[in-house]
C-alpha cells in the first residue's frame, strides 16, 4: 500500500482485489477543475454485502440497530432481509466523492435518498458522473456530481448529488 | 407496541416538539484516529489523509482528518457505556410504531474535522408528519437537523435527516382487523 507516496496522492478508489471491492485500480494525480468535463465518469467501486461486510458496517458506523445485522429482527419488521445502514451508504459516498476531490479538493455538499434496500447477498456499486461544471457565486471552481448506489436486483437504489470544489491550475 | 391513542392524537403530541432545539452538546471524546480507521475499514477507503499520520502531517490540514460523513460518529457519545441523561437533549418524540427506517440525508461541509478536535452538536426538529409506506399506512416521518461545531465554536457541518418510524406487520394487521377491513 503506497501510503505516503507523493506520486499517488488522491484517487484511492476501486482496488481490484477481493478485499477492496471489485472496481478498477485507479491511482491518479490530483484532479484539477480545468481537466474535468461534464459527463465524465466518477471512478466507482463495489462491495459484496456478505456477513463480513455486515460486521465491518457495524464496526465502522457503530450503528447497532438490529435491523442492520439481525435477519430475524429485520424479517419480523416486515423486511425481506437485514439491510445496510445509513452510515455505510454515507461512508461509501464519502469515499467516492473525496477520492474524486483529491487532497486539494473539498466536498461542499452531499445528499442521498435511500429508496430501495441493499441487503445480504447483494453486490452494491457506488458510481457517479459529472453533471455540471461552473464557477459559483463565491468564485470557487465547482463541480456537481450525480452519484448513486445500485445493485443487481433493483438497479439504482440510492440516488444522490454532491458538490465538489476543485483546485485550479492557475 | 400497541397503543390506546390514535395516530392523530400521537401526531398532535409529537408536533409540539417541532422547532425544539438543544444547546450544543459536547461529544464524550475528542476526535481520535482509531474510530476513523474503523470507519475507513468499513468501505476499504485507504485514503492516507485519514489513515497515515506522516502523510497527513504534510497535507494542507497538518494532521489526520475525519472522512466527511464520519462527523456524526465523532460528535456522539457512542453506544457504550450508556451516557447519563442529558437534560438538554431533545426528547424522543412519540410515534405509533417502534421500528425505524432512515431515508434521506443532506450534508453541508464547511471546515475539516481534525484529530484532537472536540465536536459539539445542537439538534433541532424541523417537521413531523404522517405519510403511508408499504409497511404501514400510518408511518411517522421526522425531519431533523444537526449543527456540528468544533471547540472554537466554528460550524464544521450541518446535517439534515428525514427518517420514519413504522409498526411491525402484526400491529398493522391487527388494526385493520379491528376496523373490520
Amino acid at each position: 500500500m503506497p501510503f505516503g507516496d507523493p506520486a499517488h496522492v488522491d484517487v484511492w478508489t476501486g482496488r481490484g482485489d477481493a478485499n477492496r471491492g471489485s472496481g478498477e485500480n485507479i491511482l491518479g494525480p490530483q484532479r484539477f477543475w480545468e481537466d474535468v468535463n461534464e459527463g465524465d465518469e466518477v471512478p466507482g467501486f463495489s462491495h459484496g454485502i456478505d456477513w463480513t461486510r455486515i460486521a465491518m458496517q457495524v464496526s465502522g458506523s457503530q450503528d447497532f440497530y438490529p435491523v442492520h445485522h439481525d435477519p430475524e429482527f429485520a424479517r419480523a419488521g416486515g423486511h425481506e432481509e437485514m439491510f445496510i445502514n445509513t452510515g455505510f451508504y454515507q461512508a461509501n459516498f464519502t469515499r467516492l466523492c473525496t477520492s474524486f476531490a483529491g487532497d486539494l479538493g473539498w466536498v461542499r455538499k452531499f445528499r442521498m435518498e435511500m429508496r430501495r434496500m441493499n441487503q445480504l447477498g447483494d453486490t452494491t456499486s457506488w458510481k457517479g458522473k459529472v453533471a455540471r461544471k461552473y464557477v459559483n457565486d463565491e468564485g470557487e471552481h465547482a463541480v456537481d456530481l450525480e452519484i448513486w448506489a445500485e445493485n443487481g436486483r433493483h438497479g439504482v437504489t440510492t440516488p444522490g448529488q454532491a458538490t465538489v470544489i476543485l483546485p485550479t491550475k492557475g | 407496541m400497541a397503543t390506546q391513542k390514535s395516530a392523530e392524537e400521537i401526531l398532535e403530541e409529537a408536533r409540539k416538539f417541532i422547532g425544539a432545539e438543544t444547546k450544543p452538546r459536547k461529544a464524550r471524546y475528542p476526535v481520535e484516529s482509531d474510530p476513523i480507521r474503523r470507519f475507513c475499514h468499513m468501505t476499504n477507503d485507504d485514503n492516507p489523509l485519514y489513515l497515515d499520520p506522516d502523510y497527513a502531517a504534510k497535507s494542507r490540514h497538518g494532521t489526520i482528518t475525519a472522512p466527511m460523513t464520519a462527523i456524526g460518529l465523532m460528535a456522539g457519545n457512542g453506544i457504550w457505556p450508556p451516557a447519563p441523561p442529558d437534560p438538554d437533549q431533545l426528547p424522543t418524540t412519540p410515534t405509533l410504531g417502534d421500528r425505524a427506517i432512515n431515508l434521506t440525508t443532506e450534508w453541508e461541509f464547511y471546515k475539516p474535522v481534525k484529530v484532537g478536535d472536540h465536536i459539539s452538536t445542537s439538534q433541532r426538529i424541523a417537521d413531523i408528519y404522517i405519510k403511508p409506506i408499504r409497511l404501514d399506512p400510518k408511518a411517522f416521518w421526522k425531519v431533523s437537523e444537526n449543527v456540528y461545531r468544533n471547540q472554537d465554536g466554528e460550524t464544521v457541518a450541518i446535517h439534515r435527516n428525514i427518517g420514519l418510524s413504522h409498526r411491525p406487520p402484526e400491529e398493522v394487521k391487527a388494526e385493520a382487523e379491528a376496523a373490520g377491513n
